[in-house]
């Protein structure tokens, strides 16, 4: 019971955190952003703002859980609108990720799996 | 033996277009040749191919850095790779307009003759087993029917234009190009563009959306989302009576703006005029279609004008003034 209001508690100061550190312009000033103007669809703009809030505390975890530099973080945070936060929260770990053509190793393995299927190699049992 | 034939018919198919719709994508109705040689080049280090094209089109619009620096600003470890959306959050960073070109080689095209390299997405596997890569577009020669790319560790690749096609077709046909707000890509669409520097604002990026809206509002006077844009910037480098201004003429243009109304009032209220702040609010609030959001924001603001300790008004009616 204890627990639970402590961590309403917690939840919710850190709301209040995010707001004003993501959104100075809309939660301190009153004004509504351009980008909620054009968004055409009606909703309430603070229920996004607190959902942009936790989506960014989303992010913020998995960036540190893929090694990003802590220290960085807040930086590369900083850039992302609440829409991309959105994108991320949900999606990060499957979209894609610009690697190079140094990964030899996927292609080679494209290309053995092509000959697999030609009977040409054998090193996949079971296809 | 026939049974071999099916088989590489079919793995054809899994490497190739399986599934997709023949190529229509056709560069220009007639030959084109353009290359942007000044185009500096970072060989990419391990699987670091996004800051390294981040850099090159960065370095492309008067942005000094290099993939080093951009590293640890885009780069995520545990998945080896950069994401687009963090590339795009990079450019925000650096004071510079990421403006996602809409799907079509044609816009690509036009886009480098017009100065413009592009960065570009590319899957290079296929579907299943994807290889996503950077590379940023430098040029397309007609003659070799080819795509010129600064790619990886190569300074000058020339890509066969179909093949080239196919890894962009996998990647969706993502491209961006990265402006100075002073410029405006090839061929500009008003709501890409007015959507890009609401980015901007709504990432802290005050003055390089101001200059974007500047520019935006002197090449498409008649859209209202280019003054509203200029009036927040306004707004928010606490330029009131400019701000004002700027609201007034998104107002001329579209009368039933609910949220033109809210802010029009907020910088009023910021200059000390609260009864005419209070006729533009009421005013707002008897728009009818307004979204529950930005009803609450003018309640939110009638409720400020109402708080304000009334000083001395020195402002004309509300919709007069100045």
């Amino acid at each position: 019971m204890d627990t639970t209001r402590w961590k309403r508690a917690g939840i919710l100061a850190l709301i209040l955190n995010f707001l004003f550190a993501t959104f100075p312009a809309a939660a301190q000033t009153g004004l509504v952003g351009t980008g909620e103007m054009l968004a055409a669809e009606a909703r309430a703009l603070h229920m996004a703002e607190v959902r942009a809030g936790l989506n960014r505390e989303d992010v913020r975890q998995q960036m540190l859980e893929l090694g990003v530099d802590p220290a960085k973080v807040e930086q590369r945070l900083g850039g992302l609108t609440a829409a991309e936060l959105q994108r991320l929260a949900a999606n990060m770990k499957q979209l894609p990720a610009g690697a190079g053509v140094i990964e030899v190793v996927g292609i080679v393995f494209v290309v053995l799996l092509i000959l697999e299927l030609l009977d040409v190699t054998d090193i996949f049992t079971g296809i | 033996m026939p049974q071999l034939h099916v088989r590489l018919a079919a793995a054809l198919l899994l490497a190739g277009c399986a599934g997709q719709p023949p190529l229509t994508e056709r560069p220009g109705p007639t030959p084109v040749e353009v290359e942007l040689a000044a185009v500096p080049f970072h060989p990419q280090q391990a699987y670091q191919c996004g800051p390294a094209a981040l850099a090159t089109v960065l370095n492309s619009a008067g942005v000094e850095t290099g993939p080093g620096e951009l590293t640890p600003e885009v780069y995520l470890p545990g998945r080896h790779g950069s994401l687009q959306a963090e590339l795009v959050a990079a450019v925000r960073r650096h004071e510079r307009l990421p403006y996602q070109l809409e799907p079509d080689i044609e816009a690509l095209i036009r886009q480098l003759q017009a100065g413009h390299p592009v960065l570009v997405l590319q899957n290079l596997g296929i579907a299943a087993l994807p290889r996503w890569h950077y590379a940023v577009v430098i040029g397309y020669s007609g003659e070799r029917d080819s795509f010129i790319l600064r790619s990886g560790t190569e300074r000058r690749k020339l890509m066969d234009r179909d093949l080239f096609l196919r890894t962009w077709r996998r990647a969706d046909h993502w491209a961006l190009v990265v402006l100075p707000p002073e410029r405006l890509p090839a061929e500009p669409d008003p709501d890409r563009y007015l959507r890009a520097a609401a980015d901007l604002e709504s990432t802290g990026r005050i003055d390089t959306a101001r200059r974007a809206y500047v520019t935006a509002s002197r090449h498409w006077p008649q859209r209202t989302a280019a003054w509203y844009g200029l009036g927040n910037t306004h707004y928010l480098a606490g330029e009131y009576e400019a701000a004002e201004a700027a609201y007034r003429q998104a107002l001329e243009l579209d009368p039933d703006n609910a949220a033109a109304h809210n802010n029009l009032a907020r910088a009023l209220l910021a200059q000390g005029c609260r009864d005419a702040a209070g006729q533009i609010v009421e005013a707002g609030l008897g728009l009818r279609d307004i979204t529950p959001g930005i009803r609450q924001a003018l309640k939110a603001t009638q409720d400020e004008i109402v708080r304000h300790q009334s000083g001395g008004e020195k402002c004309g009616p509300g919709t007069n003034t100045h």
